[in-house]
């Protein structure tokens, strides 16, 4: 079981487990996202740019009022890409 | 890759899966300091001066509720998951089931309306825990009815110390996870 190059940086990682944690079709607000993650803006938007590049999340832009409002969910590609690279993870602990 | 850097990366986010489900499931940490707070000050009214007890709960529970909803209309808007909608019927739910037994059943004022009241919270976190694959919950909430169960049955007159107690450290465990998570 192969790791994932582009999951296996360590804040990529965090998100992705934290989308992948809230369950499938959970969509999640940019701003939680970085008060979760501990991110500036420009970071998060920067790792974020990566993955949907990849097709591992998708950005959806909206209002709430007046307010922009920017949404990130995990696609059921990113979903199975992070479960696979925990599970390669989990070999490597294990095989020793 | 080393043994060592997959635990740590493993670690990260089994951490990270965690702390999101809990931050979700706890609104935040607010969901503690409003219900610790409300718990405890009651409790202790009821300890020292039960006559207060009981307009301070029929004051400060609606507005606890009431704010509660708030809370989790406001989280709704951020985090827009099927479990996030769950936890909130589930919640809506177990209020009004347990306003309509408090109006024409048993209103809590004596230990055998209490008591309803502890174990129907203690479910609603054992459930929440068990929704949200969070054990902290679940244990919470299992330890809410243990504790609930021993004072009703071995020291009545220590109950609203022990509920005191508890509402404490809710309360307090609320305030530590909100200093954590609000930036």
């Amino acid at each position: 079981m192969a790791l994932d190059p582009l999951i296996h940086q360590e804040t990529r990682l965090r998100l992705m487990a934290l989308l992948a944690a809230l369950g499938e079709e959970a969509e999640v607000e940019f701003s939680w996202l970085k008060n979760a993650l501990g991110l500036t803006e420009g970071n998060l938007a920067s790792h974020l740019q990566k993955l949907e590049e990849a097709g591992y999340v998708a950005v959806r832009k909206g209002f709430v009022g007046r307010r922009p409002k920017t949404w990130v969910r995990l696609t059921p590609k990113g979903r199975a890409a992070y479960l696979a690279h925990r599970e390669a993870l989990l070999a490597i602990l294990q095989g020793g | 890759m080393r043994r060592e850097e997959a635990r740590h990366l493993l670690e990260a986010a089994q951490a990270s899966e965690r702390e999101a489900r809990l931050r979700v499931a706890l609104l935040g940490g607010w969901y503690l300091v409003l219900w610790g707070g409300v718990w405890a000050l009651g409790y202790l009214l009821l300890a020292l001066r039960p006559a207060w007890a009981g307009p301070f709960f029929a004051l400060t529970a609606p507005l606890a509720t009431l704010l509660t909803f708030y809370l989790g209309f406001r989280q709704g808007e951020a985090v827009r998951s099927e479990g996030g909608l769950l936890t909130f019927a589930l919640w809506g739910l177990l209020t009004l089931f347990y306003l309509l037994h408090w109006a024409f059943l048993l209103p809590p004022r004596g230990l055998e309306g209490q008591s309803f009241l502890v174990s129907l919270v203690a479910f609603g976190l054992a459930l929440t825990g068990a929704l949200w694959k969070a054990r902290e919950l679940f244990l919470g909430g299992l330890g809410l009815f243990l504790l609930a169960l021993l004072l009703y049955r071995l020291f009545p007159e220590g109950w609203p110390w022990g509920m005191a107690l508890v509402g404490l450290f809710a309360l307090l465990l609320g305030a530590r996870l909100v200093w954590r998570w609000t930036p």
